[in-house]
């Protein structure tokens, strides 16, 4: 009895799995999956068509509507350096992290009242802006401060 | 007539006195005011001073019971030896006392140049200081490639360093193999950061996350090199214009003015699909698995348009 369900289980797995990497249409070689294509359809029908049941003709209009996105996919992967990929995804990483860390507001009026006295100590002639104007900016360097310091911590530096 | 006279002259004696009195305890007052005021300023002046001095003597050489201003301080007592006198030996290397002196010179700031006046901790931190810049001058610098540090197992090359040593320098130091062990880490540590936080962007962002950043930073930076004519801008608003009367004569229609951000991103948008589905090859699958393939022609073609070598 074990055996048997542990087979049904298997095959349906299978028969799920090939049915969402049937490929639908290749873009430039890339492939849309009939997944995918049922998905865009779902949106633009609300949910009163499917793949199987389009025509040729709205098959190719339904791929063209898709395509786009693909393409824009395949060229920022062609055309964006290694530099300018690593930058964009530290820098979402980054926000994304610190929008999880809470910096109350007593820690940020600590350390502006910190800068402020450092910067009168400078005898810096610059006007120093309203803590409300600059809280924010302020819990973010904290934030992100606090981020690197957790990380720098773990990180594992050998000199030679 | 006289008694009232005398009396008159004593009043105004008195008054004259009282007034005179009152001059003498102002400007006494005056005067011991500002004895006051300069042996506070003098002692403020003294104050600052010292704190300059103690300031100034933390960076390298301690130059504790050293009296630079002759105010304060036990005086050390020095015998003054010539320019060349050769005060230490560094691997054969002659030390010589002007370069102790120059060296003192630049880091008390002028206050104090003369090595001889330096008590015998003082010299020995001196020339220790000294020994120390030798060997790094004499040291030789590795080759661009060699491997300087690891951050978690990423290879840092000596190029990598030198350049970011260069940035944070403003261009003073160039040599990574220049600094000592303690600032060379200093620096790996910095320019360590963003690695760590590539990494970790890298581990953590799901493929779709990836994916979409990816997606938004080719597209703003294809939008920030499209130019869009106010030709072209005032064409789509006639058109989307006569399209929403053709639908209801009495639609409100805005001003252009106020939807011309919203006309100039629609026109770069209709301009990159353009660009991307300009001789795409699409090839739809049917149900058998025969597949048939289509050239996508876009309905307005791009007058200087080059097709694409593949």
């Amino acid at each position: 009895m074990y055996k048997k369900l542990t087979t049904i289980v298997l095959i349906m797995l299978f028969a799920t799995v090939e049915l969402w990497a049937v490929t639908a249409a290749t873009v430039n070689g890339i492939e849309i999956s009939v997944a995918e294509a049922n998905k865009a359809l779902e949106v633009i029908s609300q949910g009163k068509q499917r793949w199987k049941e389009l025509s040729r003709e709205e098959k190719k209009q339904l791929i063209q509507m898709i395509a786009p996105s693909k393409l824009v996919f395949e060229a920022s992967q062609k055309e964006l350096s290694q530099r300018e990929k690593d930058a964009a995804l530290s820098g979402v990483w980054m926000q994304k992290s610190i929008a999880n860390i809470a910096v109350s507001d007593e820690r940020a009026k600590a350390a502006y009242e910190k800068m402020k006295k450092a910067s009168k100590a400078e005898k810096n002639k610059e006007k120093i802006p309203a803590f409300e104007q600059v809280k924010q900016s302020i819990k973010m360097q904290l934030a992100q401060e606090e981020l690197l310091t957790k990380l720098m911590k773990k990180a594992e530096i050998k000199l030679k | 007539m006289q008694t009232v006279l005398k009396n008159k002259y004593k009043t105004y004696g008195n008054r004259f006195r009282k007034k005179h009195m009152k001059t003498s305890i102002f400007s006494v007052g005056l005067i011991l005011l500002q004895i006051h005021t300069c042996l506070v300023a003098d002692a403020l002046k003294d104050t600052l001073t010292n704190l300059l001095d103690e300031k100034n003597s933390v960076d390298m050489v301690s130059l504790d019971n050293l009296s630079i201003t002759g105010k304060s301080g036990s005086r050390v007592h020095f015998k003054k030896r010539s320019a060349n006198t050769v005060i230490a030996t560094v691997k054969g290397h002659k030390i010589r006392k002007k370069e102790a002196d120059t060296f003192l010179k630049e880091v008390t700031k002028g206050k104090v140049n003369d090595f001889d006046r330096l008590s015998e901790k003082q010299r020995r931190q001196v020339i220790k200081e000294l020994v120390k810049i030798y060997e790094l001058k004499h040291r030789k610098s590795r080759p661009p490639t060699a491997v300087v540090a690891t951050v978690n197992g990423v290879d840092i090359s000596k190029k990598e360093a030198d350049s970011f040593l260069s940035r944070v320098t403003a261009g003073k130091v160039k040599d990574f193999d220049k600094l000592d062990k303690k600032q060379q880490k200093l620096l790996i540590t910095d320019l360590a950061k963003p690695i760590i936080v590539k990494q970790e962007a890298y581990k953590q962002l799901t493929k779709k996350e990836k994916e979409g950043v990816l997606r938004q930073v080719w597209l703003e930076k294809q939008k920030s090199s499209i130019e869009v004519s106010s030709d072209e801008m005032l064409a789509l608003y006639e058109e989307k214009k006569t399209q929403s009367l053709a639908i209801n004569l009495n639609a409100v229609i805005p001003p252009y003015l106020s939807i011309g951000k919203q006309l100039k991103n629609e026109i770069i948008e209709k301009k990159i699909t353009q660009k991307l589905m300009k001789d795409v090859e699409i090839e739809i699958l049917d149900d058998h698995n025969q597949s048939k393939s289509t050239r996508h022609t876009p309905a307005i073609q791009e007058s200087s348009s080059v097709k694409k070598e593949k």
